[in-house]
């Protein structure tokens, strides 16, 4: 039962903390946030095993937590406000070439976040080129050209 | 390549339907170990403490243990096991090989291992029952049902046996 609970709680805590974080955070993955990830794993490591290094301590641990997300899964396809806010929702910041900037701010992009963007999936050059910029809640821009 | 309309693509709709249904069934084997683990069966739960009683002596025990992982074994006897200031328990040798002794509580006053027993010594007195608490780690190769045989030398013997997880 104590694997089981540790799992469970450790997902929580993590998928609280991500989701404070912001949908930016860790979308896009630079050198330092891979060690970041590196150091959260080991941290995490810790508290999921306690001083029980038993196979089976492992499996039930994997288990549980790949069993929650199945269940999260679900659950989230049932009931879309759920997912909301689970994993957010998307956000329209560029409206008909025009970067809705309190929004951008908010979710900390910039102009050259959405440029990288459009020149990265459509090979877009200007903003004006774009009819629509939405931030997705996996912390991905999406671009829709005119 | 397989056409799909204008699209190559390499699509298996049966192969997809049978991936589904292996799928559905590895979640319900899923839920399943979860609610065993949640109950005991892996150890640490309802299923899992056990006592064994004997002439003058009763024993908690776990059903369930797991290799490398901490455990305890909690003896208690009837007061009128105390002989001359002291009681005196002992373990199947089987049973101490399979299991790393970490420590005991309260500290023993002297150990001795005789034929298939090992035997400790504790202070103890007459108005009260004594428990003795052995702390374990069941060693990393054990797997399997493992018997267990113990008592105390002015009370009766026990004997459990436990399933241990690798």
């Amino acid at each position: 039962m104590d694997s089981v609970l540790r799992g469970a709680v450790v997902y929580f805590i993590v998928w609280a903390l991500f989701r404070v974080a912001g949908k930016r955070t860790l979308s896009e993955t630079t050198p330092f946030d891979f060690v970041l990830l590196l150091i959260i794993a080991e941290t995490t490591q810790q508290a999921l095993l306690g001083d029980d290094f038993s196979m089976t301590n492992a499996f039930l641990l994997i288990t549980t937590l790949i069993g929650l997300d199945i269940l999260l899964s679900i659950v989230k396809e049932r009931f879309p406000h759920f997912e909301r806010v689970m994993d957010g929702q998307p956000i329209l910041v560029v409206n008909n070439g025009v970067p809705l900037e309190e929004r951008m701010k908010a979710a900390r992009i910039d102009q050259s976040d959405i440029l990288e963007a459009a020149r990265r999936l459509q090979g877009l050059e200007r903003m004006e080129q774009i009819k629509y910029a939405v931030l997705e809640p996996s912390g991905g821009i999406s671009i829709i050209p005119r | 390549m397989k056409r799909v309309g204008d699209l190559e693509l390499d699509q298996s709709l049966g192969f997809e339907r049978a991936e589904l249904r292996v799928q559905r069934f590895a979640w319900k084997l899923m839920l399943l170990v979860i609610a065993g683990a949640i109950l005991g069966v892996f150890g640490t739960g309802l299923l899992d403490q056990a006592v064994v009683h004997g002439d003058g002596i009763r024993v908690r025990y776990s059903r369930f243990e797991r290799a490398n992982r901490p455990s305890s074994l909690e003896i208690t006897l009837t007061p009128e096991s105390v002989q001359n200031g002291s009681v005196s328990v002992w373990l199947g040798l089987d049973y101490v090989r399979k299991f790393e002794i970490t420590s005991i509580t309260p500290a023993p006053d002297s150990a001795a291992s005789k034929g298939d027993r090992v035997t400790w010594t504790f202070r103890a007195n007459r108005n009260a029952p004594v428990t003795v608490v052995f702390h374990l780690r069941a060693g990393r190769g054990t797997f399997g049902i493992v018997g267990a045989r113990m008592g105390a030398v002015s009370a009766g013997e026990v004997a459990f046996r436990q399933f241990i997880w690798p």
